[in-house]
């Protein structure tokens, strides 16, 4: 008699969801990347299968990344008007509207997402590619949420308005009408701060609930051996003193690296703008010796501005510029950081970087503008609030000089790793358990599961 | 409470003093006399990052054989660290963008409680970047006058225009702002006068002393021989200093004008009894510097008893002080209208002359050192 097979297990199926985004997320580096990549994953905890997608101008910096099959990059030559008129900073809404007329892009997106349940859009760009494929109806009847950053039209309006674009009423208008249809169009709507969840649910349908989803973090961490040969490298190429260590016992006065606070960007011009408006007319309110350290792209963007050549060599003494990073060096500069700076003194939404400064249990120097989105966490260890300007360099070189490393030689001598035998002495984590409630998976968790309670069974 | 003298540049110098060297040399010259067991002094190891005592004798034996020479004499490398008590203070007087390590100096202050006085001489890098193309990394200047900002308590500026110059500078950079002070540079160095002449004196001669830079102007100065020559046999035009940059084309333009050659010298590297010989028989001195911060050949003119016909820019004006005559460096039609007066008159030269000689009294390196050291031991 043959053997009776044991039925097969059956998996309960999963309610599937797409998330649409202006940009892919193969290997997240700004905030927004690194926000929607946490919400997919975010999603995937709750019991979604995520399918993901992009369309995105095909120079933005993006292809060298790398892509996922949903990721369709858009030819950035038809993205230069928007509105009919041509002008800056117009590519991501004119993605939208060109990706909507071109069924080839539809067609891929619809292969790509099969039948799904909910639709995530992030960011209102892509808002014509969604009521495209609601009409073309080959995904299904999905619900859609909808997930903001910032109030975009707010910010764009200023950099518009800053680069003398005369279409710059139009645009803003236009794209105030886009975000209120999203808003509108979704049953369920992501904020990222408490004021922009006020300006949201002001626009949403009665019923429509505005939900905070707050950015966070995810923890890193720092191989002692990268933070060690980062410690030797910048002793060799920031101490004026290079040779050998004195023989005689006696302490050097440069013979470990200089402390320097941490800021972490992208090329987004007001993060630009925030640095200068934060350390006003140069960097010569920070005493010799200590710098700020610019990580990310923010960095070159710095350099080549006009508030840098102002004064060039007074900045370039104080500044150091790594360009793009990989995540271990940056968690190898996250480390050797005395303290973390937040220059944000415009834009909406809540800065990622905050959650990470935060997280990183070093002294923080920030505006009240970088605190938006965690205000509930306030007041926390170390952090400084000051007004951009002199307050801020103040506060910047105080939190510097109280560091260990800057406390002279005896301390010099001791709290930077030295060798590889030696990674004990990289700076123990804060132990505050609030730093936990910084996670992504903390922060997002009550959004995703909302969304799936919306989604039911399949 | 002990004064720290830091000497670096002096030890390190192999020439004829420049005005800031000289400025080091004579204030710890004066310090050895008149302060010998309130004064120590320190220069920097790069080599070791520590500042190290350099005993009197050390101290001596570089300014041997005369206060006016400088022996070069590398700072003692077996010496222990200075350990400054709190409430001392630190005096340096040279070449600070180049030899002194202001990070250091920054972590020795904060570290001892150290009232430092630092010196600024001009900000002429910073300001016209142009005269130093390809000698200064540009705006390293700039990073040197925030780091002295930092590190200072006070500043001896060596005029009132320098003051207010860096003044102006750190409150636009943003950096902080130590207590400035003018205290100008002296000018009564015994400068021996009796050598024999340097050039032959069959020609009234007219004196420069300055380095040949592009910023000193001397483009003009051939400019103006060359107008001269239509109107009247001029004076010689002796021109004293160590070839520095940017002069490539004036001098170019010299070697190939065989009756220009005719009317200028270049001298090099002369010793103090040369210079003072050349002062001493010349009928007048120029100095259309573009840029200054002080404008010490000025001064030392007038402390020969000659006539100094110099600019009216930057602190020229200052230096000169109602005894020099200016006129603008770039106005060339004025420079010969009033050089071929002189030459045509020499009764009035003379007059002029006279009145110098009896009425201008030269600032003394005693007093300037000695206000130097009252700023260090004010409370």
């Amino acid at each position: 008699m043959a053997a009776v097979k044991p039925p097969a297990p059956r998996h309960k199926p999963r309610p599937r969801l797409l998330t649409l985004g202006a940009y892919p997320v193969a290997q997240p580096r700004h905030g927004g990347q690194v926000r929607l990549a946490q919400l997919a994953r975010a999603y995937r905890a709750v019991g979604f299968e995520v399918r993901q997608a992009s369309c995105f101008p095909d120079q933005a910096g993006y292809l060298e990344l790398g892509l996922w099959p949903g990721d369709i990059p858009l030819p950035h030559q038809q993205l230069q008007a928007w509105q009919g008129k041509a002008g800056p900073y117009v590519e991501s809404a004119a993605a939208g509207d060109w990706a909507a007329a071109q069924a080839a892009v539809l067609e891929r997106l619809e292969i790509h997402a099969g039948r799904v349940q909910v639709l995530h859009l992030e960011q209102p760009w892509l808002w014509p590619v969604v009521q495209a494929l609601a009409a073309r109806g080959r995904i299904g009847p999905f619900t859609l949420v909808y997930g903001s950053q910032n109030i975009e039209h707010h910010m764009l309006q200023l950099l518009w308005q800053q680069h003398a674009a005369p279409q710059a009423p139009v645009w803003t208008a236009a794209l105030k009408q886009r975000e209120i249809a999203c808003v509108q169009g979704a049953r369920l709507v992501a904020a990222v701060t408490e004021a922009d969840q006020q300006a949201l649910q002001a626009w949403a349908r009665p019923g429509t609930a505005v939900h905070l989803a707050p950015n966070g973090i995810q923890p890193w961490l720092a191989r002692p051996s990268a933070v060690v040969a980062l410690g030797e490298r910048l002793q060799r190429e920031w101490a004026v003193w290079s040779g050998p260590k004195p023989t005689d016992g006696a302490p050097s006065l440069l013979a470990s690296t200089p402390p320097y606070a941490l800021y972490v960007a992208s090329d987004h011009p007001p993060n630009v703008q925030g640095f200068a408006d934060c350390f006003g007319a140069s960097l010569a309110g920070l005493p010799p010796g200590l710098r700020v350290v610019v990580a990310g792209r923010a960095g070159p963007a710095l350099q080549a501005s006009a508030w840098f050549a102002q004064h060039a060599g007074i900045n370039r003494s104080r500044l150091y510029v790594t360009g793009p990073v990989s995540e271990s060096e940056l968690s190898a500069w996250r480390e050797g950081a005395a303290a973390y700076v937040l220059c944000v003194t415009g834009g909406g939404g809540s800065n990622l970087k905050t959650a990470e400064a935060l997280y990183s249990g070093r002294p923080v120097v920030a505006t009240e503008v970088a605190l938006r989105g965690f205000e509930g966490l306030l007041p926390w260890p170390g952090l400084v609030v000051a007004q951009p300007g002199p307050a801020f360099v103040e506060a910047v070189a105080k939190v510097l000089l109280r560091s260990p490393i800057a406390n002279g030689p005896a301390d010099l001598l001791g709290s930077w790793p030295t060798s590889p035998s030696t990674p004990s002495t990289i700076p123990k984590p804060n132990p505050d358990p609030r730093r936990e409630r910084l996670t992504w998976a903390q922060r997002l968790q009550p959004w995703a599961q909302t969304v799936r309670a919306l989604a039911g069974d399949p | 409470m002990t004064h720290w003298v830091h000497i670096s540049s002096l030890l390190a110098w192999q020439r004829p003093a420049v005005g800031v060297i000289r400025f080091e040399r004579e204030y710890a010259w004066w310090a050895l006399q008149h302060d010998p067991h309130g004064s120590r002094f320190c220069a920097y190891l790069p080599s070791r990052g520590a500042f190290v005592e350099v005993s009197a004798e050390q101290l001596s034996q570089a300014l041997v054989p005369t206060p006016d020479a400088c022996a070069n004499a590398p700072a003692p490398q077996a010496s222990r660290p200075i350990e400054p008590a709190a409430g001392d203070a630190f005096i340096s007087l040279g070449l600070d963008w180049d030899t002194l390590d202001h990070a250091a100096l920054w972590a020795l202050k904060r570290h001892h409680g150290l009232q430092v006085i630092l010196a600024c001489y001009d900000l002429i890098p910073s300001r016209h970047p142009a005269y130093f193309e390809g000698v200064h990394q540009p705006g390293r200047f700039d990073a040197y006058l925030a780091d002295l900002a930092w590190c200072a308590d006070d500043v001896v500026c060596i005029s009132d225009h320098t003051r207010q110059d860096l003044r102006g500078f750190l409150a636009v950079a943003g950096a902080p702002t130590p207590r400035l002070h003018t205290v100008r540079l002296g000018c009564d160095l015994p400068i021996p006068i009796d050598g024999p002449p340097v050039v032959p004196l069959d020609r009234p001669f007219v004196l420069y002393v300055s380095t040949l830079e592009r910023r000193k102007n001397h483009a003009l100065l051939m400019r103006v021989w060359r107008a001269l020559r239509q109107r009247l046999q001029p004076y010689r035009l002796v021109l004293v200093g160590m070839r520095g940059w940017g002069v490539d084309s004036w001098m170019a333009e010299l070697q190939a004008d065989a009756l220009l050659q005719q009317d200028v010298v270049l001298l090099h590297h002369l010793p103090d009894a040369q210079l003072g010989a050349l002062y001493r028989d010349c009928a007048f001195t120029v100095y259309p510097s573009w840029a200054e911060g002080w404008g010490l050949p000025v001064v030392e003119s007038l402390a020969h008893g000659r006539l100094c016909v110099a600019s009216n820019t930057s602190s020229l004006p200052e230096a000169g002080g109602g005894w020099a005559e200016h006129l603008h460096p770039g106005d060339e039609a004025a420079w010969v209208a009033r050089l071929a007066e002189l030459m045509s008159d020499p009764q009035q030269l003379q007059d002029l002359n006279t009145r110098i000689a009896q009425g201008f009294k030269p600032p003394a390196w005693h007093d300037t050192a000695s206000a130097v050291h009252q700023i260090a031991s004010a409370p």
